[in-house]
């Protein structure tokens, strides 16, 4: 359903007149998509706001952009081990606790991808020679690794926030 | 399809609204003028999974996007310049900077007929400092736009005006400068034009494109409005007749013994201050001391400013006569200072 939804909601703003998300589902036994997007407040008739997700057509520095990846078992059988491995975007800021996943371990690295851990194993050196804990803006990756098998007709959906440097 | 066509709800209204302008209000976080505009901003998911045992070739997804460039400046001024009545070619300083994720051109525009002062300045024009020599050069700093600003730079830009004669002391004239961005677009964006003023910037307006949005995201200004590519501050030319201030001290005194006793035989060293404040200019300054009874002046002991004079009445301006020290500083633009130091000894 929420997939459904997504796409939708993409139908709905390219009809409007907003640009179709700038995606590419990578075809194979799983279906992989990635999309990026912002979230804006809007204000209803009764006064009320709520936040709406667009495609991040105006997306200036120092706007937060929501990258979604979402991932669907097309064949007849289950697929296992399933891990994402994704850079932070360049030219931008990992947000701390943005990362999410339902059903997954979530990991970060802070050495460009060589080391992968929870989040308070992170280490950095100073230029001294000090290990400290890194902080989320130095993280450079981020690792999803689902926890059971993906059965057939089964998705999946993991993300993170960085803000555009 | 039309979207006349399409149901008509609040949310389709609401979501109409979100294309045409609502995007300006998301979360700000500064890095300044931040990534430049016209960069792509490429997020790559890559997803590896085992079908049973057998490790299967690794799917990737890449979203990509580009960063818009926002449109935004900064004038400062806020400064008051002290100038005398009926003077020409008055300079006061503001500053410009460019906030906007690219480099653009700037050009000036001078208010000077604002409510709420007591005169006009007269005959305004704006001019960019050249960097060649600080402060206003009449002859270096001519030219009348800001060319090629980088991002985050900022340059001193001078409003030069003419002040009305027949002012008194404390009236106040305002001046405004607003600075508008101009650039020429390319896929990039709007960007400077080398060696000439690039054009009009104008907003990307309605539907979002998938190519370099333009955004204004300037403050209103003491002359403008927010949004509009442009900002501005005023600045107070202010009329001060000159004043003069004159203070003589006795700086050190070293006795025959070489400690500082005032003795038969100490020398003095004698102190002049003379601190012209306010604006304007004292015509054919002389500052004349005769020595005081019971002193003896040491020769060629009378140095200006830290350089030293000779006693004659000759090409410097100070001299030694008639037991008296006089130098003449000619015409004196203030604000200024004058240091005179000679030395006397106790008879």
């Amino acid at each position: 359903m929420r997939i459904l939804n997504l796409l939708l909601t993409s139908a709905l703003l390219a009809l409007l007149g907003c640009i179709p998300l700038s995606a590419h589902a990578a075809e194979g036994a799983i279906k992989v998509t990635s999309i990026a997007q912002v979230e804006v407040e809007v204000v209803g008739k009764d006064g009320k706001k709520t936040l709406k997700r667009t495609p991040p057509e105006k997306a200036v520095p120092g706007t937060e952009v929501i990258y979604t990846t979402t991932f669907e078992n097309t064949i007849n059988k289950a697929a296992e081990n399933i891990s994402i491995n994704n850079p932070i975007p360049n030219d931008s800021e990992y947000k701390a606790g943005s990362a999410f996943g339902k059903n997954c371990e979530i990991l970060f690295s802070a050495d460009g991808g060589k080391t992968f851990g929870h989040a308070e194993e992170l280490k950095i050196k100073n230029a001294d020679g000090k290990e400290r804990v890194a902080l989320p803006k130095e993280y450079t990756h981020i690792q999803w690794n689902y926890k059971t098998k993906l059965a057939p007709g089964k998705s999946g959906e993991v993300g993170f926030r960085a803000a555009i440097k | 399809m039309q979207f006349s066509s399409l149901p008509k709800s609040n949310s389709s209204a609401g979501l109409l609204g979100v294309c045409a302008w609502l995007l300006l209000i998301a979360p700000q976080i500064g890095w300044a003028a931040g990534t430049t505009a016209g960069t792509t901003i490429s997020s790559s998911a890559t997803l590896a999974y085992r079908l049973g045992v057998v490790a299967q070739p690794n799917i990737t997804s890449t979203a990509t996007f580009l960063v818009d460039e926002k449109v935004n400046l900064t004038v400062a001024g806020g400064v008051t310049t002290s100038v005398a009545s009926g003077s020409t070619a008055q300079a006061t300083a503001f500053t410009v900077t460019n906030n906007t994720n690219s480099a653009l051109d700037f050009s000036l525009a001078v208010t000077s007929a604002i409510a709420g002062d007591n005169f006009d300045p007269a005959a305004c024009s704006a001019f960019v400092e050249s960097g060649a020599t600080a402060g206003y050069q009449a002859a270096q700093d001519i030219a009348t736009y800001i060319d090629e600003l980088p991002a985050d730079a900022t340059r001193t830009v001078y409003v030069v005006c003419d002040i009305p004669a027949a002012l008194v002391n404390g009236n106040n004239g305002l001046v405004g400068l607003t600075a508008t961005a101009h650039g020429n677009f390319n896929a990039a964006g709007y960007v400077a034009a080398a060696g000439a003023l690039g054009g009009v910037i104008t907003q990307t307006a309605g539907a979002d494109t998938a190519n370099v949005d333009i955004l204004f995201a300037d403050v209103a200004g003491t002359e403008d409005i927010a949004r509009d590519a442009k900002h501005s501050a005023r600045n107070t030319y202010s009329v001060a007749l000159p004043s003069l201030t004159i203070t003589k001290t006795i700086a050190s005194v070293l006795d025959p013994k070489g400690t500082a006793v005032l003795m038969p035989g100490a020398v003095m060293t004698y102190q002049i201050a003379a601190v012209l404040s306010g604006g304007g200019t004292i015509t054919n300054l002389v500052i004349t001391d005769p020595l005081p009874a019971n002193t003896t002046y040491v020769p060629g002991s009378i140095s200006v400013n830290g350089a030293a004079k000779t006693d004659a009445a000759d090409a410097d301006n100070a001299q030694f006569a008639a037991n008296t020290v006089s130098v003449s500083l000619g015409n004196v633009a203030a604000p200024a200072n004058v240091v005179i130091t000679f030395r006397a000894t106790i008879n």
